[in-house]
């Protein structure tokens, strides 16, 4: 009898693989050993997308970005970016992508361009000036080139949803808000991991033949508790969220990458980004972004497309890059975005722990493959990889399509965001079909689902999930309504309430610095309803600057 | 046509104000751009329900008189006398409103929490005493389908309190039929369905049927009388519990039956009330520092004049004041405005903090007239949130600044004279 499922931390089993880290990196690793037969754990310490895969630009690369620098890198994005149009069409929106010339860029350049395209297996196609005004209105009407590449944009949520749906329809087990905060170890061999319940407190922990680190950015401080270092570069980049979509193709800069320049188009709204910056790794916890980086982003952003110059900002987010230190190079933009996979029994001596990080989102699958394939060598295993040509829940082909016309437009957006593994439900009823959130087309019925199939415990949880309150309206109705919602199918009104005032003080942290013009009194309006009329200011409670795991679960995010 | 008082803004403060001139036999013209913060409205009117340390305020008159001369409430000579005056023209125009200007009650917020209030509309929820509440056992009733009403939240508040509360959805065929398009199922919509008197009847009896004892109060979202009270008198007598209506999220029913109310009372004392027509511009004389006339979109080529004009354009929210990415602007007459340049200074991080923003507004001197490159504008007179120096949520007092202010300047226009 093992004594300590008595006194000890509470076990939660024995698996094949412990997978650390809820982001597409997680999510896809997850997935492929849980196709593979393997017994899987897939572990979280807040939520689903809470690192960088809820904080980045949903570009899918067609790799033309890099062509120039890492023709390697731009080849594995195009081969990927071809698979995911295959697997995870519910999640991609194929809009193909602008390179652009501007009067002060060098055209010469642009020849350098295609040509590295070429060699690298992407298609880069020279179009006329005009042909790409007439394609993009939005474009500077001054460009001077343009070339049209196979970019495309990508949901981040969804594809995380999808790839952590499939594999718990595989037996995987999958427990969010729980953190990895040691390793069970014995003659230096990782053996599992201990776990704190971020809700509770509680320590658990879990054993399995090997453990994948799959936690982004995190790996390097979690790889510490197993003894072991690895220089992590953090970089971050920041983002700027417009209330409305003023391009439909992804625009990019023709030259060599630098501030400002991608504008991606994403549902309703479309984001400008990046900067990027080298940070310290104490403060990858807390990204905020500068009035400076705003002002940068936005004098960049506007040469390419002018109009972005009287759009309404939403709001401002940053995310940090997981890339591993290759040279000292302080921006972090000639680090090769190429996939790192670590076996710490050669590297380190530490038989059964993995690491898998760099890379890309878009990159994911392979990153799962080449980690699965690992693990599966380590546990004497030799099922194939099958993830380049499964579709994910959502994507499946569908049996008889039925007609689009006569069911509502909740039902379409929903279908939109979850693919067919939600058109099983159409059995809409007037209750399921009223519309919680009018920017997002999030309907009740859209939400039920989500509180019954998509771990959803509270608001954050059901706006990764859906989208409700990311809209042009940044929850200024959905969001009340919403938590109305979770009370009625999950009860728990106090706690609701509460996370409810807080969930609004996070929408508020992304629209701060952006909070001028319409943004301003669009918050003034919100704070009207949310403190004035509701008088949630009596109950929302200040987060504690220091030590408050919840708090880590608030920050802002990509369009929220 | 000459006016003798032109006012920019239709909301609660322009309405006061152009009651009270219009009550002195003066020509009022109020320019209305569109919604008005009555908008977002609780239903009930505060004077003052916290101060400025945060505590929560019992007897607003006092904190009144304690806050700093910078505040907007000094400029207010008597503030108890029109705080009355405000009251008597509420009644008239036919808003029935209960409250006692020495003592704060309870208003009871949709999500069920409590704020101080000075006035409530005489058919909502008030509580005069938490500890002690005139029934244990509450019912909160919402229709099938509404989603502006936290009807779990409310209950919670109940429960709270110690009541006994508990949540049901009712439906009539009148709704069920508003419910096969989705966008109906909207506060105002809901009212409109709900003046039939079918509607009630068939309303009032499903209600009965889940009350079993007539001491038992009956919690229905204010979807009741957008013009007036009188769907809520009617359902009230065909009830057999007692009805208390409780805010909904905007737009407010009980907002827009105030506004309502307020307007065609102006109205009947002869004054014009031109909504849509929203003021873009207005010119001031730089020698005398008088304004010379205004102009609005709908009449582009015409210069508006009066021999007052009074500025009741609101906060951010409203258009009173734009925030541009480096400075705050008063966009009709370029008026002075109180705020620091660089916007780093005009946020707070934590959300439920003061924020700075929300105490921007125009600068003015004792009596209200508003500074132009430092001096004041003898024939423009300032009210309601476009002042600067308060901080309406923070300090619970939105709509009685704006009421008290407004009347302040009436009087001032009428004495100018
Ligand atoms: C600004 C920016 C823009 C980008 N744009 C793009 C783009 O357009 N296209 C693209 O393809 N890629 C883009 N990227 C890169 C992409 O976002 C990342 O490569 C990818 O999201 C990394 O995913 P991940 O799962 O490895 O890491 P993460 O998403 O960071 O996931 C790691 C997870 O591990 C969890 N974790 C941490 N510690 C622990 C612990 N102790 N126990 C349990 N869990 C833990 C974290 O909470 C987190 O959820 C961008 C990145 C940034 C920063």
């Amino acid at each position: 009898m093992d004594l300590r499922n008595i006194n000890g931390p509470q076990s939660l089993g024995e698996f094949d693989v412990i997978v650390i880290g809820g982001g597409i990196t997680g999510a896809g690793t997850a997935r492929d050993c849980a196709t593979r037969g393997l017994r899987v754990l897939l572990v979280e310490r807040f939520d689903f997308t809470y690192g960088a895969t809820g904080r980045n630009h949903g570009l899918m690369h067609s790799g033309a970005r890099y062509a120039v620098t890492d023709r390697d890198n731009a080849a594995e994005c195009m081969r990927e970016n071809l698979i995911l149009r295959r697997i995870a069409r519910h999640c991609v929106e194929e809009t193909d992508g602008l390179f652009l010339s501007l009067p002060e860029d060098d055209l010469a350049y642009q020849a350098t361009f295609v040509d590295a395209c070429r060699r690298a297996g992407i298609r880069a196609d020279v179009i006329d000036p005009e042909e790409a005004r007439r394609l993009e209105p939005s474009v500077n009407p001054l460009i001077t080139g343009a070339v049209r590449v196979p970019d495309a944009s990508i949901d981040p949520f969804r594809l995380t949803t999808a790839n952590v749906v499939d594999a718990r329809r595989h037996g995987a087990v999958i427990h969010t808000f729980h953190e990895v905060i040691g390793f069970l170890m014995s003659n230096g061999r990782v053996e599992g991991v201990t776990l704190r319940d971020n809700h509770t407190g509680a320590v658990k922990e879990a054993r399995a033949g090997v453990t994948i680190n799959a936690a982004g950015i995190w790996g390097t401080l979690i790889l510490r508790k197993a003894g072991i270092t690895l220089g992590m570069l953090p970089a971050k980049g920041a983002l700027l969220i417009f209330g409305n979509r003023v391009n439909n193709m992804v625009i990019n800069r023709c030259r060599l990458p630098a501030n400002g320049d991608i504008l991606v188009p994403d549902d309703t709204i479309c984001v400008l980004g990046t900067t990027s910056e080298r940070v310290p790794i104490d403060t990858i916890d807390d990204m905020r972004v500068s009035p400076a980086e705003i002002d940068l982003l936005l004098t960049e952003g506007q040469k390419l497309v002018p109009r972005l110059a009287t759009a309404r900002v939403l709001r401002a987010y940053a995310g940090v890059r997981p890339l591993v230190a290759s040279d000292d190079d302080p921006t972090g933009r000639s680090i090769s975005r190429g996939i790192v996979l670590i076996d710490h029994a050669e590297r380190d001596g530490a038989e059964g722990l993995i690491t898998i990080t760099g890379g890309k989102m878009m990159t994911y699958r392979l990153m799962g493959e080449v980690a699965t394939d690992l693990a599966c060598k380590k546990l004497g295993r030799t099922a194939p990889c099958t993830t380049a040509t499964t579709p994910l829940p959502g994507s499946e082909p569908e049996k008889q399509r039925k007609p689009k016309t006569g069911y509502d437009m909740g039902h379409r957006a929903a279908e939109g965001r979850h693919g067919n593994i939600f058109a099983a439900r159409r059995d809409a009823s007037p209750d399921d079909n009223a519309l919680v959130c009018e920017c997002e087309q999030v309907s009740v019925g859209e939400i039920r689902f989500a509180i019954n199939k998509l771990n959803v415990n509270n608001l954050l949880n059901l706006r990764r999930r859906t989208r409700v309150g990311m809209g042009a309206c940044q929850g200024k109705l959905c969001a009340c309504r919403a938590s109305t919602l979770l009370c009625r199918f999950k009860g728990e009104a106090d706690r609701n309430l509460v996370e409810l005032a807080e969930f609004m003080n996070e929408r508020w942290k992304g629209m701060r610095p952006v909070a001028w013009g319409n943004t301003l009194s669009e918050a003034q309006i919100t704070a009207s309803i949310y403190a004035d009329l509701c008088g949630l200011d009596t109950v929302a409670q200040r987060p504690d600057q220091d030590n408050d795991n919840s708090s880590h679960d608030k920050e802002e995010e990509k369009e929220a | 046509m000459r006016y003798d008082t032109i006012i920019t803004g239709g909301g609660l403060s322009g309405l006061m104000a152009g009651i009270a001139l219009a009550k002195q036999g003066q020509q009022v013209a109020i320019l209305a751009k569109g919604i008005s913060r009555l908008y977002y409205n609780s239903g009930s009117l505060e004077l003052m329900g916290r101060d400025l340390d945060g505590n929560e305020v019992t007897r607003p008159l006092e904190a009144i008189a304690a806050l700093p001369p910078s505040h907007p409430y000094s400029r207010v000579a008597d503030v108890a006398a029109r705080a009355a005056q405000a009251r008597e023209i509420l009644e008239e125009a036919g808003v029935k409103v209960r409250g006692n200007l020495r003592r704060n009650h309870y208003r009871v917020t949709p999500t069920g929490l409590l704020k101080p209030a000075w006035l409530t509309l005489d058919d909502y929820l008030r509580i005069d005493n938490r500890e002690q509440l005139p029934w244990q056992r509450a019912t909160v009733f919402n229709v099938k389908g509404f989603l502006d009403f936290p009807d779990h939240f409310v209950a919670a508040g109940m429960r709270r309190l110690g009541v006994d509360c508990d949540c049901k959805d009712i439906t009539t065929p009148q709704i069920e039929r508003r419910r096969a398009t989705p966008g109906e199922m909207r506060s105002t919509a809901l009212a409109r369905t709900l003046e039939s008197d079918a509607a009630l009847v068939s309303l009032a009896a499903k209600i009965n049927s889940h009350t079993d004892d007539d001491s038992q109060a009956i919690l229905f979202p204010a979807l009741l009388g957008l013009d007036d009270d009188k769907a809520s008198r009617r359902l009230r007598r065909l009830l057999d519990g007692q009805l208390y209506l409780v805010p909904t999220l905007p737009a407010s029913v009980g907002g827009t039956r105030i506004h309502t109310l307020l307007r065609k009372h102006f109205v009947s004392l002869g004054g014009t009330y031109m909504l849509g027509s929203a003021v873009t511009s207005g010119s001031i004389d730089p020698l005398s520092c008088r304004v010379l006339g205004i102009k609005a979109r709908n009449l582009p080529d015409q210069v508006i004049r009066a021999n007052h004009y009074l500025l009741a354009s609101g906060s951010f929210m409203s258009g009173g004041l734009i925030a541009t990415h480096d400075r705050v602007v008063e966009p009709i007459f370029g008026l002075d405005v109180d705020a620091p340049r660089g916007r780093d200074a005009w946020t707070r991080e934590y959300l439920y903090d003061r924020q700075p923003y929300m105490e921007f507004g125009v600068a003015t001197d004792e009596r209200l007239h508003p500074l132009h490159d430092g001096k004041p504008v003898p024939n423009l007179w300032a009210a309601g949130s476009i002042l600067a120096g308060n901080s309406p949520i923070a300090l619970g007092n939105t709509t009685g600044l704006s009421m008290l202010t407004a009347l302040e300047a009436a009087a001032g226009i009428t004495s100018s004279q």
